[in-house]
């Protein structure tokens, strides 16, 4: 796979994305349980660090019997060396008194949160060094880091704290999404961006980017405390008038004769003596984190409850439209949901036993990337007027490609072989061939962008 | 390796008969290629078309090609089922009932114009096209392996002519037509035969026993789960189209099944893909297919209707597992 510089770009987006997040995460952490003793953005250096490391293994194709102990044996230097950092500083680092130092005080609150966020971060960086990033996985990444930030903010909401610079982390968040998704996009030749200027996407997406700066800074500067104040006196106004509208109405309504029958005072007292008697039951300390159990709990249930219905409404529109052209449209797999429920499920099963929670078979299968390749070709073609009709098979439609599209006719013929040898003839392509496939993928939307079919 | 290797083998076989057979069938080379998978799946062929189309020179060319036994029986009205499978009579030097074979015992059987003996003498064929054996008298004698029926049919003079019942047409595998050649190819035709018939100094490529190794290994040709289904996908859909009457049977989807697995060895790939489903279904299903009065009438054949059906049924490509 040819690594060119927009992948490198996209690796940076993504890191972006899921370093902010990483960092909110941690830097709540740090706040809460080591008292600030941490310093986080030190912390995330191991995050670059395992993501560097893991390339270049992979690079090496070593086989995982030698890739897996080194991976272990370069994470623990990463962690001592960290928790020497940020915890031991003070020793000199040929004086291993601080080793048999971070040892002794292992289960410390600081230290126990350098193990186990270096396992995160470690496993995160090895994780995005071994993928490749297309608009799928962007838009994939977007959703789940913005769920995790959206739950962190939640929470610290309920512990009446912040997270540190978040202001700051919002805007690396955003930007690293919207230029991920951008590039990603604008990369497979899809998009306004890939069709209005090609070459100079780049400069369209700055300057979209600082027009977003500039609106939002706008908006700041007028959203002053006195304006703030004319909005909440017009609203009071309005409200006003409505009470009255209201009270006019019910005013119309004729009186019961006799004398009109009090409500029952509330008792107060027995109320907060309900109250008193629960405190003492429940503990303030067991209080704490039921609450915050609860906070992540209804707030994941609310997203993924919003997710689904999102997630079911695309679902039917794509159905509705590959009905009326007949043709094949690949459903955008973001997957957010059914890794959420499937992770669910699983843990259920293993708490329960898994008869009762067995994951559902809609769970996402495992394509081999030649046939989601044809995948995204027979969507790329049924989107530029070109769908593939259900009785068509591959070569039947490849012979019909050749006529729209004759200049990629080598490409798109080496495409459509590779997808039935391995559908039909299960013989999955080498090494070699799947990156050519990759390639000659990439070239064939690079060269016909701008194809769509002719009315 | 050594399927791979067999398949190459199949690939190798059939592009020696191809060119052998095509010393003398000038042009033709789809028709050849159905000659060449019913002999793969050791199935029967019917051949269709008018006269002086080359029919009968295909089927001694194939013979000739095979190094296999050959015999022709010309079906009139006369011909009696014993003249097909052979009787048993009394010999006099020796005072025993002998059976003297009938030309039923060949490797290629030419039953040219079987439309012209009476249905009894017809249906004398149906055990040994299907069971590969023949029941005189008493005794059951076991044919020689390969066995091959090719029947020609003239459509054009049907007067003093008995169709074929859907139990004998069901037991043929494919049913092909000729066709009239190309003014090019018919050119050629004249300059080959001019000087003396090269069916005569046609040698043999392939040997019978060789033959029986390659159908053995053509069954072992992959076919997917989808594609498999795809194949009974067509069959049944014979079967619901509202200008059949009756519709092709089981024996029509394995027929089917095995056809397309012959010509994938024939291609040189170890696995079907639904494009050799595709190519077969008119050949291999539409004899089967019995369409109704009316449609009949309106102008529709079964070979439209089964085009018909091969151009709606849906392929298993990518994606139409979410379909279900």
């Amino acid at each position: 796979m040819r690594h060119d510089w927009r992948q490198g770009l996209l690796y940076l987006t993504v890191m972006g994305m899921e370093g902010a997040t990483l960092y909110a995460v941690l830097a709540v952490f740090n706040r809460q349980i080591a008292e600030d003793r941490l310093a986080v953005l030190g912390l995330m250096l191991l995050y670059p660090l395992a993501f560097a490391v893991n390339k270049i293994l992979h690079w090496w194709k070593l086989r995982p019997l030698i890739n897996y102990p080194l991976n272990i044996l370069a994470w623990s230097a990463a962690v001592l060396l960290a928790a020497k950092a940020q915890l031991l500083g003070y020793i000199g680092i040929f004086d291993n008194t601080w080793l048999s130092a971070y040892l002794a005080n292992f289960w410390g609150k600081a230290e126990l949160i350098i193990f186990f966020s270096s396992i995160a971060l470690w496993f995160t960086g090895r994780r995005l060094a071994r993928i490749s990033i297309d608009f799928a996985t962007a838009v994939g990444e977007f959703q789940f880091t913005m769920a995790i930030l959206l739950l962190t903010l939640f929470t610290t909401s309920q512990l009446h704290t912040e997270v540190p610079d978040g202001i700051a982390l919002i805007i690396i968040f955003a930007v690293s999404s919207l230029v991920a998704m951008s590039l990603s996009h604008a990369r497979e030749g899809r998009g306004w961006l890939s069709g209005l200027s090609q070459g100079h996407w780049v400069t369209l997406l700055i300057v979209s980017i600082g027009l977003i700066l500039v609106l939002g800074l706008l908006v700041s500067a007028m959203l002053t405390p006195d304006f703030l104040q004319v909005v909440i006196n017009a609203l009071k106004w309005a409200w006003d008038k409505i009470m009255m509208a209201i009270t006019y109405l019910l005013s119309l309504l004729p009186t019961p004769e006799g004398e009109p029958v009090p409500l029952p005072a509330p008792d107060t007292a027995a109320d907060n003596a309900t109250q008193q008697a629960i405190r003492e039951l429940i503990p303030e300390s067991i209080r704490e984190p039921l609450r915050i159990a609860w906070l992540i709990l209804a707030s994941g249930a609310m997203l993924a409850a919003l997710w689904r219905i999102s997630t079911q409404l695309a679902d039917w529109l794509r159905r509705r439209l590959a009905d009326r052209s007949r043709g094949e449209i690949e459903s955008l797999n973001g997957a957010f949901f059914a890794d959420l429920l499937d992770f669910f499920k699983r843990v259920l099963a293993k708490l329960f036993g898994g008869r009762w929670f067995a994951p559902r078979q809609s769970a996402p299968e495992n394509i081999h990337p030649a046939r989601q390749i044809y995948r995204q070709f027979l969507k790329w073609t049924a989107k530029r007027g070109f769908p593939r009709p259900t009785f068509q098979t591959p070569y039947e439609y490849l012979a019909a490609l050749r006529e729209l599209i004759p200049a990629s006719d080598a490409e798109l013929n080496f495409i459509t072989q590779q997808y039935v040898n391995i559908r039909y003839g299960m013989a999955p392509p080498s090494e070699a061939d799947l990156d050519r496939l990759r390639e000659t993928w990439r070239q064939v939307q690079k060269e016909n962008s701008k194809i769509t079919k002719q009315a | 390796m050594e399927k791979t290797l067999n398949i190459s083998g199949i690939a190798a076989a059939a592009d020696r008969l191809t060119d052998n057979i095509g010393k003398v069938i000038v042009g033709k080379q789809d028709t050849i290629k159905l000659v060449l998978v019913a002999l793969l799946c050791e199935g029967h062929l019917f051949i269709e078309d008018v006269p002086g189309i080359g029919k009968t020179m295909l089927a001694k060319a194939t013979s000739h090609s095979l190094g296999c036994s050959f015999k022709r029986i010309q079906f009139t009205p006369d011909l009696l089922p014993s003249d097909v499978t052979g009787i048993y009579y009394f010999n006099q030097k020796s005072q025993e009932f002998e059976y003297r074979a009938g030309p039923i015992m060949a490797n290629i059987v030419l039953a040219d114009e079987i439309n012209r003996a009476t249905p009894r003498t017809q249906s004398c064929l149906l055990e040994s096209m299907q069971e590969r054996q023949v029941t005189v008298d008493v005794a059951t004698i076991a044919l020689p392996r390969p066995f091959m029926v090719i029947a020609t049919q003239n459509p054009v003079e049907l007067e003093g002519t008995f169709p074929l019942p859907e139990a004998q047409l069901d037991r043929f595998l494919l049913k092909v037509k000729l066709g009239y050649p190309s003014a090019a190819d018919e050119s050629e035709i004249l300059l080959r035969f001019q000087q003396d018939n090269p069916l005569d100094t046609l040698t043999s490529v392939i040997s019978a026993a060789e033959l029986l190794e390659l159908q053995r290994v053509c069954r072992q040709v992959r076919v997917e789960e989808s594609v498999r289904n795809y194949v009974v996908a067509l069959t049944q859909a014979t079967r619901s189209h509202p200008g059949v009457k009756l519709g092709a049977s089981p024996r029509a989807s394995l027929g089917l099944y095995q056809a397309a697995q012959a010509l994938a060895a024939i291609e040189g790939r170890d696995y079907v893909i639904p494009d050799d489903v595709k190519h077969l279904a008119v050949p291999v299903l539409a004899h089967r297919v019995i369409v109704k009065a009316e449609t009949g009438l309106r102008g529709q054949s079964a070979e439209n209707i089964v085009a018909e059906i091969t151009g709606s049924v849906p392929v298993p490509v990518e994606g139409m597992e979410k379909r279900k």
